[in-house]
C-alpha cells in the first residue's frame, strides 16, 4: 500500500499523461476498469481548465474556433499547469506559450490578441479606485508640476502591437457573427486597457501618449516623462486624453509622495 | 485549542438557498427573491476588486452568505497553501459569511494544481492528515468550517474506513461540522456500488450544518452507468428522496441547490429552491410533532 | 543613479501650461452615475466544484495525449487579410 504522498505524486503524474501502473494497482475495478475511472479525473482536469482559459480568452477562441483553441489549451495545460488553486490567476503565460510553441504561427497576431485579453482580465479583477480627477491635478501648485509623479490607475495596462489587435479582438469576440475583414496591414496600435469604474475599456493611444504613460508608470516625474515621450508629444492633448480615460490613480489623501 | 466558533455564526436559518451565478446577479439584486441564503465559490472572489466584489457586496446586503471553497486541498500531502488560506481569511473578514465550507478531497501535488476534487484513500494516515489541515484552517479563520463528502468515481483498495466513519472521526477530532451533499452520495453510491440509504443512515447527523442538492449526468459505459456530478440539471427524484431521509435524521438544516453547468434562468433555480423549502417545511413539522 | 547622464526634462513653464490646458479640456470624467445599478460585464467565475459531464466520454489516454494536428478553420483566413509578410518592428 503506497504512502499518501507517493500515491498523490503518482496520481498527479498519471493525470498529466505519465505512467499509470502504480495508481491503477491501488484502484478497485468493481465492474468498471480502473483505467476508465482514472480517465474521468484526467479528462476533467483538461476539460475544466480549458473552460477556464476559454473564459479568459474568448476572442482567441472565437477567432480560431473551439477545436483549435482546445488543442492550444491542452498543450498549454500540459506545459504550464496551474500552480495555484485560484483560477482567476491562471493564463498569464498563455500568450508567450502561443509564440514559443509555434501553435500560433499560422495567425501571427494571435499571441498579441491573447496579451490584450489577459490585460483585460487583469483590469477586470484589479483593485478598485476612482481615477484621478482633473480638478485634483488642477489644484497642484504649478511650481510643483514638473516634479509631479503621476501613477497609473491600478487597472491600467499598456499594450503595443504591430497589428491592429483591437480590431482583431472585436472580430474574435463576434466569432461566427463577424462577416467583415480585418486588414492586418493597417498598422500597429498602442492600446490602453483600463477599468475606471466597473466596465473595462480598451482605447487606442497615440504612440507619444503611450510613451508618456509608460514613463509615468516607471516613476518618472512629469517634466522628465514628457521629454522621454519624444518630440511627437502634444503634452496637453495627451494628458487630457489620459485624464478622460481614467488612466491615472488618485492622489493619496494623506500620502504626499506624488509631490516633490 | 482555542475552540472555534460554531459552524454557523451568525446562525443561519434552516432554509433553502441557491448558488449565486454571475448571470443572475442583476435580477437577484433587483427582485430580491425570498431565499434563505446564497453560496459562492470562495476562489472566484480572490481578485482585488471589480464587478465580482461589487456584485457580492450588493447581494450580501440583503442575504446571508455561505463561502464554499474548492481548492484548499484539505487532503493534500503538500503543505496547505498559506496565501490561499490568508486570502480566504480576508474574504471571511470582509463578507462575514454564516457558513464556510470545503471538501474532503485533494487538488494537486508537487505544487501543481489539478482543478479537480481528487479522491483520498480512507485510511488512518489520510484521517490524521485531514485532521491536521482542518485544525490549521479553523485556527487561521478563527472559526469552524464544514467539510463536504465528495462525489467519487473510484475507490482505493487499501481504504480501511467507510466514508461516514471517516467524516465522523474528522468532526469529532477537529470540531468541524459536515456538509452532506446528497447528490454526491447518490453519484458515489452508483459509481462505487454501495447503498446510498445505508450511507445516509450511518452519517453523523448531529454534525451536519448544511445539505447540498444538485443534478448529475448519467453516462453509459459498456452496459454500466457512470454518474457524473456536473451540477447541470434539475435535482433528480432519488436525490430528493435522500434529502428527505437525511432531514429525518438531521432535523431541518440549511439546504443549497447547486447549478453550475448550463446555468438556467434564475426562475428555474428558484423553483428548485421552493421544492427544497417544501421538504424542509415537512421536516420542521415532523420535528415539532 | 546614473552618473554622467543629464536627464532631459520639459521646461517647467511648458509643463504648467500643458497641465492647465489638459485640466480644462478633460473637464469632469463621466461620472459613475448608474454605478449602483450596473454590475459590469457578466463574467462567470472560474472555480467551481462540478465535474465536466464529458469527463467520461470514453476518451482514452492515447486520445488525450495525441499530438494531433488541428487545422485552423478556413474562416480565420477570410476574416484576417494581409499580414502575410513579417511585420515591421514598430518604433
Amino acid at each position: 500500500m503506497p504512502a499518501l504522498p507517493d500515491l498523490q505524486h503518482s496520481f498527479m503524474a498519471a493525470l498529466r499523461g505519465g505512467a499509470e501502473d502504480a495508481v491503477l494497482a491501488a484502484i478497485a475495478g468493481d465492474g468498471i476498469p480502473a483505467a476508465e475511472r482514472l480517465a474521468i479525473h484526467r479528462n476533467n482536469m483538461v476539460l475544466t481548465l480549458t473552460d477556464s482559459l476559454a473564459g479568459v480568452f474568448p476572442a482567441v477562441r472565437g477567432l480560431v474556433g473551439a477545436d483549435f483553441f482546445a488543442a492550444c489549451a491542452a498543450a498549454f495545460i500540459a506545459a504550464h499547469p496551474p500552480r495555484s488553486g485560484t483560477l482567476i490567476r491562471y493564463g498569464d503565460r498563455f500568450a508567450p506559450f502561443l509564440d514559443r510553441s509555434g501553435m500560433a504561427a499560422p495567425v501571427p497576431c494571435l499571441s498579441d490578441l491573447a496579451r490584450l485579453e489577459w490585460a483585460w482580465h487583469q483590469a477586470f479583477h484589479a483593485a478598485d479606485a476612482a481615477p484621478l480627477a482633473p480638478a485634483d491635478l488642477g489644484a497642484i501648485d504649478p511650481g510643483d508640476l514638473p516634479a509631479l509623479v503621476l501613477r497609473p490607475h491600478p487597472s491600467a495596462r499598456l499594450l503595443s502591437s504591430p497589428w491592429p489587435v483591437d480590431a482583431v479582438w472585436a472580430a474574435g469576440l463576434a466569432g461566427d457573427a463577424f462577416d467583415g475583414t480585418v486588414d492586418l496591414d493597417a498598422g500597429g496600435v498602442d492600446l490602453l486597457v483600463v477599468r475606471p469604474a466597473l466596465e473595462v475599456e480598451v482605447r487606442r493611444l497615440d504612440p507619444a501618449a503611450a510613451a508618456l504613460l509608460a514613463a509615468c508608470a516607471a516613476g518618472r516625474p512629469l517634466a522628465e516623462a514628457a521629454a522621454t515621450a519624444g518630440t511627437g508629444l502634444d503634452l496637453a492633448a495627451a494628458l487630457a486624453g489620459l485624464l478622460a480615460a481614467g488612466a491615472f490613480a488618485p492622489f493619496h489623501p494623506t500620502n504626499q509622495e506624488h509631490l516633490p | 485549542m482555542a475552540g472555534p466558533r460554531a459552524p454557523s455564526d451568525p446562525p443561519l436559518a434552516p432554509r433553502a438557498g441557491i448558488g449565486l451565478k454571475a448571470a443572475h446577479v442583476r435580477e437577484v439584486v433587483a427582485a430580491r427573491p425570498d431565499l434563505g441564503f446564497f453560496e459562492v465559490h470562495t476562489e472566484n472572489y480572490m481578485g482585488d476588486g471589480g464587478p465580482a466584489h461589487h456584485s457580492l457586496e450588493a447581494v450580501r446586503r440583503d442575504y446571508a452568505l455561505s463561502l464554499h471553497g474548492v481548492a484548499l486541498s484539505l487532503g493534500g500531502a503538500d503543505p496547505l497553501d498559506g496565501e490561499h488560506l490568508r486570502a480566504t481569511r480576508r474574504l471571511v473578514d470582509r463578507y462575514q459569511p454564516a457558513l464556510v465550507s470545503e471538501h474532503l478531497a485533494w487538488s494537486g501535488a508537487g505544487g501543481v494544481y489539478a482543478n479537480d476534487l481528487l479522491p483520498l484513500p480512507l485510511t488512518e494516515e489520510a484521517l490524521d492528515l485531514v485532521c491536521a489541515h482542518v485544525d490549521r484552517v479553523q485556527e487561521a479563520l478563527g472559526r469552524a468550517i464544514l467539510v463536504e463528502n465528495p462525489s467519487s468515481y473510484l475507490r482505493f483498495t487499501h481504504s480501511t474506513l467507510a466514508e461516514p466513519e471517516f467524516l465522523a472521526a474528522l468532526a469529532a477530532r477537529t470540531g468541524c461540522g459536515l456538509l452532506l451533499d446528497v447528490n454526491n452520495v447518490h453519484v458515489s453510491a452508483a459509481n462505487l456500488g454501495f447503498d446510498p440509504v445505508a450511507y445516509i443512515d450511518a452519517f453523523p447527523a448531529a454534525a451536519v450544518g448544511e445539505i447540498h442538492l444538485a443534478g448529475h449526468h448519467v453516462n453509459e459505459f459498456r452496459g454500466r452507468q457512470i454518474l457524473i456530478d456536473d451540477h447541470g440539471s434539475a435535482v433528480g427524484a432519488p436525490v430528493w428522496n435522500l434529502f428527505r431521509r437525511a432531514l429525518a435524521r438531521t432535523g431541518p438544516v440549511p439546504a443549497l441547490v447547486e447549478w453550475d453547468t448550463d446555468v438556467p434562468p434564475l426562475a428555474v433555480l428558484l423553483d428548485e429552491a421552493a421544492k427544497a423549502e417544501t421538504i424542509l417545511a415537512e421536516a420542521r413539522r415532523a420535528c415539532a410533532a | 543613479m546614473k552618473a554622467n547622464t543629464l536627464k532631459s526634462t520639459l521646461p517647467a513653464v511648458m509643463v504648467a501650461s500643458a497641465v492647465a490646458m489638459a485640466v480644462a479640456a478633460a473637464g469632469t470624467p463621466a461620472k459613475a452615475a448608474d454605478k449602483e445599478k450596473c454590475y459590469g460585464v457578466v463574467k462567470a467565475g472560474k472555480n467551481d466544484c462540478a465535474t465536466a459531464n464529458s469527463s467520461c466520454a470514453g476518451t482514452s489516454k492515447a486520445d488525450g495525449q495525441k499530438d494531433a494536428f488541428i487545422a485552423l478553420p478556413k474562416g480565420v483566413c477570410e476574416k484576417l487579410v494581409g499580414g502575410s509578410l513579417k511585420p515591421m518592428k514598430k518604433g
